[in-house]
């Protein structure tokens, strides 16, 4: 397990992508407000090491923003990202790379991340070539490994990607991540594109990969099945923002945003008699029908009062801030506590 | 005995390809009873799309070809030796189908109202001409042969609140591309019950939505086919899904079904290996499990489909007689059927 330090730290991160203003509205002389998607919109969280922090949330949540800030594939537009103390913002040459290095991502199409036209052996080799390049003896060695720790017969080698199943070709992809001895790796729903059957030998896998390889990581899925079985700790992100950062357990036994309940209710169950479609909370989700508002006009106050079964008034006008109810869970919610986030004018 | 739906009988579809011949379907007989949901289950490959399309005749022949002594039986019709005009009227009148992508089922270019206006008016025009052969010769009459349009407005205005659409006077006059993706969902369905159909078909239809959208979707459809008494044919590859809407379940391996029961049976004793095998490999909420069981291997392709039984390869009860001989859907228990040798006849 964790032994407590500090691998990542994220701070008030925030992630607005420009839209600029409409080009009809600036014929018509109309409204000339630039519009912004806050894909994030002040995250916080941590990540100690050899621990699975899961970040699940539904489309639009803005979980893989915030993976892509972490990656430094984009510049986040305000915020702070520490790695191992470092600013992932301000490194620049050669110590990027060593960041680089040291962070790996597996991405969830294998298809659409896996160079068709490269054989095997050089897609997993890329990374280390790329970062170190050591002998050409040392790197056909370190790909041997590599495919047998991922479970890929070494007589593959000389194949191309489409010549493998999709889970195969997402064992590629993980070989890839780990072949530099990475620190941390971003896993950005690594296991949504395979079948049942191939998803539980995937799942296995990195299991069997995290505890033998000690590795420190990000998992991000929509799943919350998924994310129960691999987490140490669980983010539910909701419209940019986290709802609830906790332990597995406390999540999933007991969630206490309400964002968090509506979303554990609504997973398919596969005991038929334990239909959510039969539920009191089924009921109601059902019901009241509404769908996550779009990230350019997210609503006022807590961004979830929309859907919320218990939004009070005070929800609709300003933000709950994070409350911690013990010491390793903290929830965004009034129910809970009565911090609160001024309001602040983009 | 309850009354029967639509029947599949022997149902074989070959493709013919450059590689050599996709067998897609293989030997699948299944009915669905009248007013019953039956989930059909299975991983990609497995041919349970295609099983859908055959029901709409919507398989292009060529390349596609069914066997001989294959039949799908709706309303004492082979739906597979029906011309394409008389399969004009059975879709969408008789059999309606929803598809996993709204978007790209919905017209972009017109109103929702007018889309769903459209199936309502044919279905009016169907009903008054019994005797039509075709949905061209209705197309033409919808100009000519006045029809109340108020009546079609109201009518249009109940069926979007029967899909809970909170607001249906202002629905009526925007575009699909206005609605969220669980709304277009609701229009589809919609379109589809306008027809009054006696089967629905529905594939994948919250595949592409969110989960708390897939929970208010899969609900939805459980109260509408009790209030339109219809019977529905519900394809996922996830078997949580079809657990949460189905009555019964099929589930489908290489082309083959391998195991029906109802879904209490299911759930509580699966007899195919297979079967076994997915129900293990989800992983659960309150997973306590280190790892879970994962079957070996992958999917086959169905250009090689293994010899035996399919799903030998994989099958961690394999034993000779499985390499070599096709094992049949036979009943077994007090309900169901299974096609696996662990359960008929001698095991050497």
């Amino acid at each position: 397990m964790s032994d407590g330090s500090e691998v990542l730290r994220v701070d008030d991160l925030r992630m607005y992508f420009d839209l600029g203003v409409s080009r009809l509205d600036r014929f018509l002389g109309g409204e000339k407000e630039r519009k912004f998607v806050r894909a994030v919109d002040g995250v916080s969280l941590t990540i100690s090491r050899e621990e699975t922090l899961g970040l699940v949330g539904e489309s639009g949540s803005g979980k893989s923003t915030v993976a892509r800030c972490i990656l430094g594939l984009i510049p986040a537009t305000s915020g702070r990202i520490l790695f191992e103390g470092m600013d992932v913002a301000k490194v620049k040459g050669r110590q990027r790379r060593l960041l680089r290095s040291k962070m790996q991502v597996v991405f969830q199409d294998p298809a659409g991340s896996l160079d068709p036209s490269m054989r095997v052996r050089d897609i997993i080799a890329e990374p280390l070539e790329a970062t170190s390049g050591p002998p050409r003896r040392q790197v056909d060695e370190a790909v041997e490994r590599m495919m047998e720790l991922v479970g890929l017969a070494q007589e593959y080698s000389n194949r191309f990607p489409h010549e493998f199943s999709g889970g195969q070709r997402q064992r590629i992809g993980i070989a890839r991540a780990l072949i530099t001895s990475p620190e941390f790796v971003v896993l950005d729903e690594p296991t949504s594109a395979l079948d049942a059957s191939i998803q539980a030998q995937v799942l296995n896998l990195l299991k069997d990969l995290k505890r033998n390889l000690s590795l420190t990581s990000l998992f991000i899925t929509h799943n919350m099945k998924v994310v129960s079985f691999m987490s140490d700790r669980i983010a539910v992100m909701y419209l940019g923002k986290i709802a609830e950062i906790g332990t597995r357990d406390e999540v999933i036994s007991e969630p206490l945003h309400p964002y968090t309940r509506m979303l554990i209710a609504s997973i398919p169950k596969t005991d038929p008699d334990n239909r959510f479609t039969e539920s009191e909370e089924g009921r109601r989700i059902m019901e009241q029908g509404k769908e996550a508002p779009s990230p350019i006009n997210p609503p006022s106050g807590c961004v979830f009062h929309t859907r919320c079964p218990y939004a009070m008034e005070r929800c609709k006008v300003s933000e709950p801030g994070m409350t911690n109810v013990s010491p390793t869970r903290s929830v965004a919610c009034y129910l809970y506590g009565d911090s609160e986030i001024p309001n602040r004018a983009t | 005995m309850t009354e029967t739906v639509l029947t599949f009988k022997e149902v074989a579809l070959t493709f013919e390809t450059e590689e050599g011949p996709v067998k897609a379907l293989s030997g699948v007989s299944l009915d669905i009873p009248k007013g019953r949901i039956l989930g059909v289950v299975g991983e990609s490959g497995s041919g349970k799309s295609v099983l859908a399309l055959s029901t709409l005749g919507l398989v292009p022949r060529p390349p596609g070809r069914y066997g001989e002594r294959s039949s799908i039986i709706f309303e004492g019709k082979d739906l597979l030796r029906s011309s394409e005009k008389e399969l004009e009227l059975v879709r969408g009148t008789g059999i309606s189908m929803i598809f996993q992508e709204p978007m790209s089922s919905l017209n972009p270019v017109f109103k929702v109202g007018e889309q769903i206006a459209e199936a309502v008016e044919l279905r009016i025009l169907r009903k008054e001409l019994k005797q039509a052969r075709s949905i061209s010769l209705l197309e033409s009459l919808r100009g000519v042969k006045g029809i109340d349009e108020s009546r079609v407005k109201e009518e249009v205005l109940e069926i979007l609140r029967d899909v809970r659409i909170s607001d249906p006077e202002d629905a009526l006059d925007r575009y699909p591309h206005e609605f969220s993706g669980g709304m277009k969902q609701r229009v589809m369905i919609a379109m589809a019950l306008a027809a009054k159909p006696s089967l629905l078909i529905a594939d994948e239809p919250t595949t592409a939505l969110d989960v708390t959208t897939q929970a208010q979707i899969l609900s939805l459809v459980k109260d509408l086919v009790r209030e339109f008494e219809v019977s529905v044919l519900f394809i996922s590859h996830d078997l949580s899904v079809v657990s949460e809407v189905a009555d019964d379940i099929a589930v489908m391996y290489a082309g083959r079904i391998v195991e029906v029961n109802d879904v209490r049976s299911i759930f509580r004793s699966a007899k195919h290996p297979y079967t076994k095998g997915l129900l293990n490999a989800e992983p659960r909420l309150s997973e306590t499990r280190k790892s879970l069981e994962s079957l070996a291997g992958s999917v086959p392709s169905l250009l090689r489909v293994p010899g035996g039984c399919a799903f030998h390869p994989r099958c961690p009860l394999v034993f000779p007689r499985c390499e070599k001989e096709v094992p049949e859907l036979l009943p077994v228990g007090s309900s169901g059927e299974v096609a696996c040798h662990l359960y008929h006849g001698e095991k050497e």
